[in-house]
This record gives C-alpha cells, sequence and structure tokens, in this order.
C-alpha cells in the first residue's frame, strides 16, 4: 500500500515530540500527533495539483512562544514598517483589512487566541489559543480535535495526507466553543499571520457550537511579506532551513491551516475566511464543517492574496434541514493562482447547500474552481445549487471551473452553471454612452459584478473588506 | 448663418462584422433648440443611425460626415461624444447587475463637469427630476436596468437624459412598448427640457408620442436614407396613408435625390 515515505527535510518524529514536549502538551495530544506523524509516512503525497512540501524549510521546528511573537508582529506590520497604530488603521495605511475592518464596524480582534482588552465576550463562551485549550479544558477539546468534522483515519488519498500533515504539524491555533443557546452579539475577527520566511506556519482551527448557539466569526491570514531593510534575523524566528535545493523557493512564506468545525442542532455560525497573504505567500488550507440537525453556515471565502493558495472547503450536512451558503469571490493579478473546492456531502433529508462563487482576474491570472455537491442515499427533499461567474480582465488571464454533482437519491432538486467570459461589450458601450470612460466604464462593471455576490451574503463587514481589497488591487496596476 | 447643432452630409455606415450596408447617404441638419422625429418602416436604418452617432463599435463609417457643435463627431470615442453633450436614450437599455442607478449617474454627471460635484446638490437633483417622471425614489438604489420592467427602463433612459442634460438626445423607439399613460410622463420628461439649448431626435415606428412630444420637423427614412422632409403634417400624413404610401411616391419619382436634405426650410 505504501509507496514512498515523504522526504520532508527536518520531518521526524524526534522532532515533532521535541516541539510537543516544549509546548507542554498532554500525553493524549502528543499521541494524536504521533498516530498523524505514522499516517504520513504511509500516504503517499499527492502530486499534480498539490504544493511541493519537500521544499519547505523548517517543518516541523519548534515554534517557541517568542518567535510566535516575532512572526505576529511582522506579519500584522503596515505599510509604514512599525506595528499598527490606531491611527494608521484610520489613515488606511494597514495591510490587514481585518484590522481596517474593525475600525469601521463592531468587532472583537482576535490575536494568538486573546480578544482584544477590554472586549465585551459572552462569560460562558471559551476562547483560547488551541495548545492552551488542551492543556486547560481537555474535556471539551479532546473529543472534538481531528475526530469530529475532521476524522484523521477518515479520508484517504489526497485529503489524507493533507489532514494528517496538519494534524502532525499544527503548533498554534485556536479554539473556540459556545455553549448551549448562547449567541455572540459582537463579531470576532481572527488574525492569521504568517512570517515572512524562516518557518512555514502550521495552524488549526476548532469551533463547536452547541444546540442553538449562534456565532459571526472572521478569520483573516496576513503577512508574508518581505521586510526590507528591518529583516529579522532568520535565527530568531527559530529556522533551521537545510541549505541547498532551490534556495528561491525554499524562501517563500507558508501557510498550511485546517479548520474544524461542529455545528449542533439549531446552531448558526457566519463565517468569513480572507485570505490576504502578500504576493509571494503559498498557501494551502484545508476545513470541514459538520452541521447537524436545522444547523446553519454561511460561509464566505475570500482570495485576493499569495502567489498560490488553495482552498478547500467541505460541509458535511449530516442532520436533517440543515443548510449552507457558500460563496467565494476572488480577485487575482500578476501570476496569482487560486484554487478553491468546495464541497457539500448531504446525508440528512431536507438538507440544503447553494454555492454562489465569482471572480475577477487580470494579467496572468488564474483560477480553478470546483464544486461539488453529493447526495446520499436517505437524503430526501435535498437540494444543492452551484453558480460560478468569472469575469477576465486580460486575454492571458484564465479560469477553469468544474463543477460536478453526485446524486444517489431520486427525490432531489440539484443544478449547477458556470461561466467564464470578458466584460460585456454592450455594458461598456451603455456606461461610456454616459460619458464614462472606458476605464471608469469597466471599474463600475467589476464593482457591480462583485457587489451583486457581496449582496446576497449576511456574513458581517465582507463588502468593506473586499471593497478595501480591490481598491488595493487598482492601485497596484499604477 | 452660424453652422447647426448637428450636421451630416453624406453618410454611410455598414455591420463591422460583415459589411452589410445600412446606411447609404444619411443627410441631415438640426439646430439648436429644435425637435426632430424621424420614421419609417422597420430595418430603415433609423436606429442604426442613433447607435453611428453614438459611436456603437459594431458599426463602421465608411463614407460622409457628422459636425456637432462644430467638431468632428465621428473622431470622437463614445464616450468623448457624450461629455460633448450628446445623449443616447436606448431602445434597449442594457442591465448593468451591481451598480446602483444613484452611483451610476453621479460618475455620468461627473464625466461632464469640470468641478467636483457635490453630493447633496445631485441628490436633490435626482430626486426631483425622479418625482418629475414619477419614479419611486428607491429605484435610485437599485441596479441599472436589473429586472425593470420596459417601462421603467425607458424612464429611467429618460431621468438619465433629464440629469446629464445634453445638447442633443437621440431618442431611439423611446415609446415604444409604452402604455398611454407612462408615455405621457416620457413625453412630459423631454418637453420639461425644452429650450433653446436643447435639441432632440426622436426615432419612432409611430406617430402617438407625437402628439404629446410636438416636433418642429419631421423626417422619414428608408433604405437608409431620409427621402421626406416636411413639417407636423408628414407625420399626418403618414398616419393616415403608411409607408406603402411613401415607397409608391418613390417609386414613381425616377430623378434621383428627392427632398433628402434635412429639415432647415
Amino acid at each position: 500500500m505504501t509507496e514512498t515515505a515523504i522526504a520532508i527535510p527536518g520531518l521526524d518524529w524526534a522532532r515533532l515530540e521535541q516541539g510537543s514536549t516544549a509546548r507542554q502538551e498532554p500525553h493524549w495530544l502528543r499521541e494524536l500527533r504521533r498516530s498523524a506523524y505514522l499516517l504520513l509516512q504511509e500516504t503517499p503525497q499527492p502530486t499534480g495539483r498539490g504544493i511541493d512540501l519537500r521544499f519547505l524549510p523548517g517543518v516541523g521546528a519548534a515554534g517557541t512562544e517568542e518567535v510566535f511573537r516575532a512572526e505576529m508582529r511582522q506579519a500584522e506590520k503596515p505599510v509604514g514598517g512599525q506595528p499598527a497604530q490606531a491611527g494608521e488603521v484610520a489613515s488606511g495605511a494597514v495591510e490587514s483589512l481585518l484590522v481596517a475592518a474593525a475600525a469601521e464596524m463592531p468587532l472583537v480582534l482576535v490575536r494568538d487566541g486573546k480578544p482584544v482588552e477590554g472586549a465585551e465576550l459572552p462569560p460562558q463562551m471559551v476562547l483560547a489559543e488551541l495548545g492552551e485549550a488542551a492543556r486547560q479544558y481537555p474535556d471539551l477539546v479532546r473529543p472534538y480535535l481531528f475526530s469530529s468534522a475532521l476524522k484523521l483515519s477518515g479520508p484517504e488519498g489526497e485529503d489524507g495526507f493533507y489532514l494528517s500533515l496538519q494534524a502532525a504539524l499544527w503548533d498554534r491555533g485556536l479554539f473556540l466553543h459556545l455553549p448551549a443557546g448562547v449567541q455572540a452579539k459582537v463579531p470576532l475577527g481572527v488574525l492569521q499571520p504568517v512570517a515572512a520566511f524562516g518557518r512555514p506556519a502550521f495552524r488549526h482551527v476548532l469551533v463547536v457550537l452547541e444546540e442553538g448557539a449562534e456565532l459571526d466569526l472572521l478569520e483573516e491570514a496576513v503577512g508574508g511579506a518581505p521586510l526590507g531593510s528591518a529583516t529579522l534575523d532568520n535565527a530568531a524566528l527559530g529556522s533551521t532551513a537545510p541549505g541547498g535545493g532551490d534556495e528561491d523557493r525554499s524562501s517563500r512564506p507558508f501557510l498550511g491551516q485546517s479548520w474544524e468545525i461542529v455545528v449542533k442542532e439549531g446552531a448558526k455560525l457566519r463565517l468569513g475566511l480572507v485570505q490576504n497573504l502578500a504576493g509571494e505567500a503559498y498557501a494551502f488550507r484545508y476545513g470541514r464543517a459538520l452541521l447537524e440537525k436545522d444547523a446553519s453556515l454561511e460561509v464566505f471565502a475570500v482570495e485576493v492574496g499569495g502567489r498560490w493558495s488553495r482552498l478547500q472547503f467541505g460541509t458535511e450536512l449530516a442532520g436533517q434541514g440543515a443548510g449552507v451558503n457558500a460563496y467565494g469571490l476572488f480577485l487575482g493579478t500578476a501570476r496569482q493562482s487560486y484554487r478553491l473546492d468546495l464541497a457539500h456531502v448531504h446525508r440528512g433529508e431536507h438538507t440544503r447547500s447553494d454555492m454562489n462563487v465569482r471572480g475577477v482576474l487580470r494579467d496572468r491570472a488564474y483560477a480553478w474552481v470546483r464544486g461539488l455537491g453529493h447526495i446520499h442515499f436517505g437524503a430526501q427533499g435535498a437540494s444543492s445549487y452551484q453558480r460560478t461567474d468569472t469575469l477576465l480582465l486580460s486575454k492571458t488571464a484564465r479560469a477553469d471551473t468544474v463543477p460536478s454533482l453526485k446524486i444517489d437519491e431520486d427525490d432531489v432538486r440539484a443544478g449547477h452553471g458556470a461561466a467564464v467570459g470578458q466584460v460585456d461589450e454592450d455594458a461598456l458601450f451603455y456606461l461610456m454612452s454616459r460619458g464614462l470612460s472606458n476605464v471608469q466604464a469597466t471599474r463600475l462593471i467589476v464593482e457591480g459584478f462583485l457587489q451583486s455576490l457581496l449582496e446576497k451574503t449576511t456574513v458581517p463587514g465582507m463588502a468593506g473588506m473586499v471593497g478595501l481589497a480591490a481598491l488595493k488591487k487598482i492601485e497596484s496596476r499604477a | 448663418m452660424s453652422e447647426p447643432l448637428l450636421k451630416i452630409t453624406n453618410l454611410h455606415a455598414v455591420i463591422a462584422e460583415d459589411g452589410t450596408e445600412i446606411l447609404r447617404g444619411v443627410d441631415l441638419e438640426i439646430g439648436a433648440g429644435e425637435i426632430h422625429a424621424i420614421m419609417g418602416p422597420n430595418g430603415s436604418g433609423k436606429s442604426t443611425l442613433a447607435k453611428v452617432l453614438t459611436g456603437h463599435p459594431a458599426y463602421e463609417v465608411t463614407a460622409g460626415e457628422v459636425r456637432f457643435k462644430g467638431r468632428d463627431l465621428l473622431e470622437l470615442g463614445a464616450d468623448e461624444r457624450a461629455r460633448a453633450g450628446l445623449f443616447l436614450a436606448f431602445q434597449y437599455p442594457v442591465e448593468i447587475p451591481g451598480v446602483s442607478i444613484a452611483n451610476f449617474l453621479r460618475s455620468a454627471v461627473q464625466s461632464r463637469s469640470e468641478e467636483e460635484v457635490d453630493i447633496f446638490d445631485f441628490q436633490e437633483r435626482l430626486l426631483e427630476r425622479m418625482r418629475l417622471l414619477e419614479m419611486d425614489p428607491a429605484f435610485a438604489s437599485r441596479s441599472v436596468n436589473e429586472g425593470f420592467s420596459g417601462g421603467e427602463k425607458k424612464r429611467n433612459e429618460v431621468l438619465q437624459m433629464a440629469m446629464l442634460e445634453p445638447d442633443l438626445a437621440v431618442l431611439d423607439e423611446t415609446d415604444s412598448g409604452l402604455d398611454i399613460d407612462a408615455l405621457k410622463v416620457v413625453a412630459g420628461g423631454v418637453n420639461s427640457l425644452r429650450g433653446p439649448e436643447f435639441s432632440a431626435l426622436l426615432i419612432t415606428h409611430y406617430q402617438r408620442i407625437l402628439r404629446y412630444l410636438q416636433p418642429d420637423f419631421v423626417h422619414v427614412m428608408v433604405e437608409g436614407r431620409i427621402v421626406r422632409s416636411g413639417g407636423p403634417e408628414l407625420a399626418q400624413e403618414l398616419e393616415e396613408k403608411g409607408y406603402e404610401w411613401i415607397r409608391e411616391r418613390l417609386a414613381g419619382e425616377t430623378a434621383g435625390p428627392t427632398q433628402a436634405g434635412g429639415g432647415r426650410q
């Protein structure tokens, strides 16, 4: 069964164990890591659309508190060079869209599992860095961690590989637990910072909403920009980057992330996932939500940053009447490459999934969008829809959309549609015949195209963040 | 005598894609403050004339000249023509999803103004014009033409015209598909702009709108040429006798161009 063991330089159990000890992880967590590590040894690394992890330096290096702090400061660095100040947030000089959004709307920023000082959160909510939560609330964490929405021994092949990788390597993360009936009034904004170089970041986020709980959660992957003169000492970041190999590739920032989300009966989660990494960063993010009876999830994924980014997000509609609205929006310029993979697995009766993705590509940007609606036998009355629209603003931009439906039940409704096209000539002429220049008219059409998607979502703050990101993209052309 | 506002001379145009000739030597002059109507059977080239005047990329001018406010109109791009004071009310207005009427119109009004358009003045003016056209103010925040009925689309065209205050408006079958009440509102909108600084070219298949919007001159277009010009009574005559009458008259007149050459008499 096993082909060859993967060869990630520096990845061995001794090293992972060392990291686990340094973080004072409980025994059960170390064992979980070990099973993931062993599974990883016997899972062949996917080729083709995956990312070649052999080029990642410092995988498995212990992330000390100090190292993480340094990364955090670096990732949140505004354009000017100093850590974000309130004034700079207002002036728009901050790279983080979430930090900017926090100035415009009620939002509790969360850094490394800690809310900003003075934030008013429901007292019953447990919010902590994941490693810390594993030590402090083992009874809450252990039943779910890599054993609920994500089952370590479950998926095979590509999914199995990345899942084992995440489970073995995560060294920082977030745990969020909302007890039954508790509704968090103010959205949480979680920053997921990535260092420019030195050590790839592996993060895991575990969210559990008990019966009837409600939460708005926004998350932004940010950072990864070279620092110029203010370069941090590579050694200070704990890098043990092996020499040799492709130096250029090995210096790229990388984020590996996973989400494990459990939404119990009647609970409601609105989730915004923003990937706003710097231009050279690579990201591979993998999430899975488990929806019980009448649970609802609205997820809005935004891809604007990075050089290469893949987001796989699957929702399992396990309970009767569960529903998901999955939105995706991408803005690609230069040579950015996005892979967006949204899956909806229907097991419960009368479950509902609605996927809507829109993107705009310019220059040589590329996007690959896959939607999967899988209705299992027994999911009577289920409905599953997918729609993907891509606007190409240059002849060299490309997009591939792969909609798919797998239906093992008769009494269902399902459909999909996809369109890839240029700016509509008639619309352009109409606007220009009112005096708008070609550039103005195109911009208005693009804004309208995105606005039509943003209008549908109720995830707070998305329109503002996308608007800001779009502005940044437009300015980058000058 | 000074140059008229618009002067079209021997205008020929083809469909860019396949070279089919649609306009075959149009001559027309429109003076400041005048309302002209062009009537004609389907396929006579009326709408093509409107599109060619506003610079639609689907058509190519192969001969002739168009001067507008003393400038060579054909040298200008569609947006430059608009900024020069030309407006086309579309026969089939285009839907622009996600772009609100208010947002779009503000950009358009700004494009014709050297100075920064004051947002409050603009809002006030927009609401006033909407009242005049009996439009629900909520329309301002709706996406341009998206999900509009035929009548709503036409009103929206007239609203844009009223906001942009062009020197010359070309109304391409703005009356078609309107019930009599909507027709009165639309005609009222155009009439409200009448004055020495506003001219209009109404393109229509029917005489109906001309009851509410009295033209100074009427032209008949057949097979890509203006074949008859006259006063409002010409429209009346057409209504009574039909377009066949014109065709028969033309067949009878063997000697070259008829009265083609414009409405300034």
